[in-house]
């Protein structure tokens, strides 16, 4: 739940809006259930982008969000994983209710 | 100059061995050797499957990403005739930052391969091909095998292999390799690429003939009815301009179902007992009370005491007149009373038993949904989710833990997985031996397991500071929950006690001859007085140095050690305690040492052994303070 807070006052909307498109929010911004689409991947080195791209995170993928805790637990559509709250950070989405 | 260049062209990597003159006969020879093939693709996917059905040969398979760390290579026939199959560990780029990924990119670049097999799940495809399209520049004929065909159909996605021939310019090849479908088509598919006996255009011609969709319609062996007219996927990806209600992904309902149990599994109010008492009842009554109680007293006691000694004993009798050559096989601590009793009537039963339930969680999904619960807890010892695997199988065998210990992704996270392993971990064999010296006594039992769990964690948690660098990041997939298959799990385990029969059983007939040795020579004394100092200041008796000597050749063996002594009565329950304190945290047994040698570098195995044997001893002596208080 903390981490939900903290996430919620790191996605500073006006900055993010103009490099990433209006609205885009970390992933660790949905709740269980919630779904979205992922805007931008903020990571610098290829090799761990190739790999998120083979796990099926690449822009434009939808993901639904399973659980937040103990660690995010997410379904792709092609693939089912979990991951580390840092690497959600780097994960910019939008939420299903901005998206028009 | 001349002799620089000589030098080099010596020195050059691509140069063969033999020298030049031996070049010709070493060209011929390549050409008689089978050709091979290579298996290449995203980790789980059924690759080590499909290498057994090819080759006949069986590898550990398992429903957990990662499982082949090396490259495994097998005899197969295709179209009567020899190919040699490789089977490659699971990558998820051509980049080659992990060790796998390396591994892949050498025995690619290095065999010159003469047909390559891109296995991918059928349901995730989508995410695959990249990958398929890198490997496909290479110019290598390339075969797309699209596995676990049924549980994509489970979630409704079809495929016609015909169309997606044409689109990618492949040949694809549908299979089911848990339940041997499809296999024969690729075979053939496979024969024609690897023998082509007709000239070029014959063979394209008869390609598009196979695979225009009229005529594939009627030899296809697509298990299911239902035909969609190209290849489409469930769920379009949506884009910005999406429309407000975003398409579900398509779940079946058996999909659902498995969902529900997955959900209600890494839920922690849920997960943790249900994790607690699996592991509870595995090492309980699996281990305790059945395999070191019931199984190891009937083949110890029955089988070894009653039957093979005595009558290994008459034979040597009758048949051997050297003294020397009789007590080496079956004196106190000969090869056969000695070295095949403990490692085939007390160790392998309790290992076996692990094996079968370690089995059994790895075929049905578990352990990634334990590691999903563990990811947190082991952030804090510098692992992540996927560290669960090696520590919870070093429960099991520390030796085969520190092999597994190469699913992890950084020579850091390895480094702290193999320190905990050889600290804090007692394998199977070790823990029900330490559990029966101090069953009579629970308020000993529970501190011991309490200050070994401490002592665990506060040495992982402080190198995990100490130690440079940081941990990456990690993103970790589930794979699908299924019922695991009975005779999968048979494969596998009897694949591991092999293993075990092979690495584990001449490391105790070394050990009964080191025995016998030491105590033909009359070396122990010398070694007692060297350490006794030492253990007398844990408040130790004397009569526990030889026992922890050879606790240093295998672990267990030292347990059985204590075992006799607290029998005798010459150790008191607190010393057994701290003995016991002192013998979990100490060394790991020669076995699973030279593994990490192997695994880790002399270096590093040096700096393990430094920090666990400070920690043993202050942690022995600090027990011993409290309880003389």
């Amino acid at each position: 739940m903390m981490f939900r807070r903290k996430a919620r006052e790191k996605a500073d909307y006006r900055k993010l809006s103009g490099v990433f498109g209006k609205g885009a929010v970390p992933l660790a911004f949905l709740r269980p259930d919630q779904r979205g689409v992922i805007a931008s991947i903020r990571l610098q080195d290829s090799a761990d982008l190739h790999r998120l791209k083979s796990l099926g995170l690449i822009p434009g993928a939808l993901v639904v969000m399973e659980r937040v805790w103990p660690v995010l637990a997410l379904r792709l559509p092609y693939s089912h994983l979990f991951m580390d709250d840092e690497l959600a950070q780097k994960i910019f989405i939008f939420p299903e209710s901005t998206i028009k | 100059m001349k002799k620089l260049r000589k030098k080099s062209e010596k020195n050059h990597p691509l140069r063969l061995k033999n020298g030049p003159g031996l070049l010709s006969r070493r060209r011929e020879k390549v050409s008689f050797n089978p050709k091979k093939v290579l298996l290449l693709g995203f980790p789980n996917v059924g690759k080590s499957l499909l290498f057994h059905h090819l080759t006949g040969a069986y590898v550990v398979v398992s429903n957990y990403p990662g499982t082949t760390v090396e490259v495994t290579r097998g005899k197969g026939k295709i179209g009567g005739r020899d190919v040699e199959i490789i089977d490659t560990p699971g990558i998820y780029a051509l980049k080659g930052k992990t060790p796998e990924e390396k591994v892949t990119l050498k025995v690619l670049a290095e065999e010159k391969p003469a047909l390559i097999l891109f296995v991918a799940e059928a349901a995730a495809l989508p995410r695959m091909l990249p990958m398929l399209l890198e490997i496909k520049n290479d110019q290598i004929p390339l075969v797309l095998v699209l596995n676990m065909i049924d549980e994509a159909q489970k979630r409704g996605i079809t495929f016609d292999e015909a169309v997606l021939e044409n689109k990618l310019r492949i040949p694809v090849a549908a299979t089911v390799s848990t339940r041997k479908i499809g296999l024969d088509k690729l075979k053939r598919v496979m024969e024609s690429l690897l023998f082509p006996s007709l000239s070029l255009e014959t063979l394209r011609q008869r390609h598009e003939i196979a695979s225009s969709p009229a005529n594939h319609r009627t030899t296809g062996e697509r298990s299911s009815g239902e035909k969609s007219p190209d290849f489409r996927l469930p769920a379009d990806l949506p884009g910005k301009g999406a429309s407000s209600s975003l398409p579900a992904v398509n779940f079946s309902p058996a999909v659902a179902r498995g969902n529900r149990l997955h959900l209600w599994l890494i839920n922690p109010w849920f997960g943790y007992p249900v994790a607690f008492l699996l592991l509870f009842f595995c090492f309980y009554y699996f281990l305790g009370v059945l395999g070191a109680g019931t199984i190891v007293r009937l083949l110890e006691e029955k089988i070894f005491m009653g039957i093979i000694t005595p009558y290994c004993r008459l034979l040597l009798e009758q048949y051997i007149n050297s003294f020397l050559l009789r007590e080496l096989i079956g004196g106190e601590y000969g090869l056969v009373t000695m070295g095949l009793r403990y490692s085939l009537a007390i160790v392998l039963p309790i290992v076996s038993i692990f094996f079968l339930f370690f089995g059994l969680l790895e075929d049905c999904g578990y352990l990634p949904r334990l590691s999903y619960l563990l990811h947190r807890p082991l952030g804090y010892l510098g692992l992540d989710g996927r560290g669960a695997v090696p520590l919870v199988m070093g429960f099991g065998c520390g030796t085969m833990a520190v092999l597994v210990t190469r699913l992890l992704e950084t020579p850091r996270e390895r480094f702290m997985a193999t320190f905990l392993l050889s600290l804090g971990i007692p394998c199977s064999a070790q823990m029900g031996l330490l559990i029966a010296i101090l069953a009579p006594y629970p308020a000993l039992l529970l501190l011991w397991g309490f200050t070994c769990g401490v002592l665990f964690t506060a040495a992982g948690v402080a190198l995990n500071r100490l130690y440079p660098g940081k941990r990456s990041y990690s993103c970790l997939e589930f794979p699908p929950l299924r019922f695991p298959q009975i005779t999968a799990i048979l494969r596998k385990t009897s694949a591991r006690i092999l293993w075990y029969l092979k690495e584990i059983v001449p490391f105790f007939v070394l050990i009964s001859l080191v025995f016998q040795f030491l105590m033909f020579k009359n070396l122990v004394v010398p070694l007692e007085d060297f350490l006794s100092p030492l253990f007398l200041s844990l408040g130790l008796p004397r009569e526990t140095i030889p026992v922890f000597i050879f606790g240093f050749l295998r672990r267990d063996y030292a347990s059985a050690g204590l075992y006799d002594l607290m029998q005798q009565g010459t150790l008191s329950p607190v010393s057994a305690l701290v003995s016991a304190i002192v013998l979990t945290l100490f060394f790991p047994c020669i076995a699973q040492l030279t593994v990490m040698i192997k695994e880790r570098g002399i270096k590093e195995s040096l700096l393990i052994l430094l920090l666990i044997a400070l920690a043993a001893y202050t942690a022995g002596f600090m027990m011993h303070i409290l309880t003389s208080i």
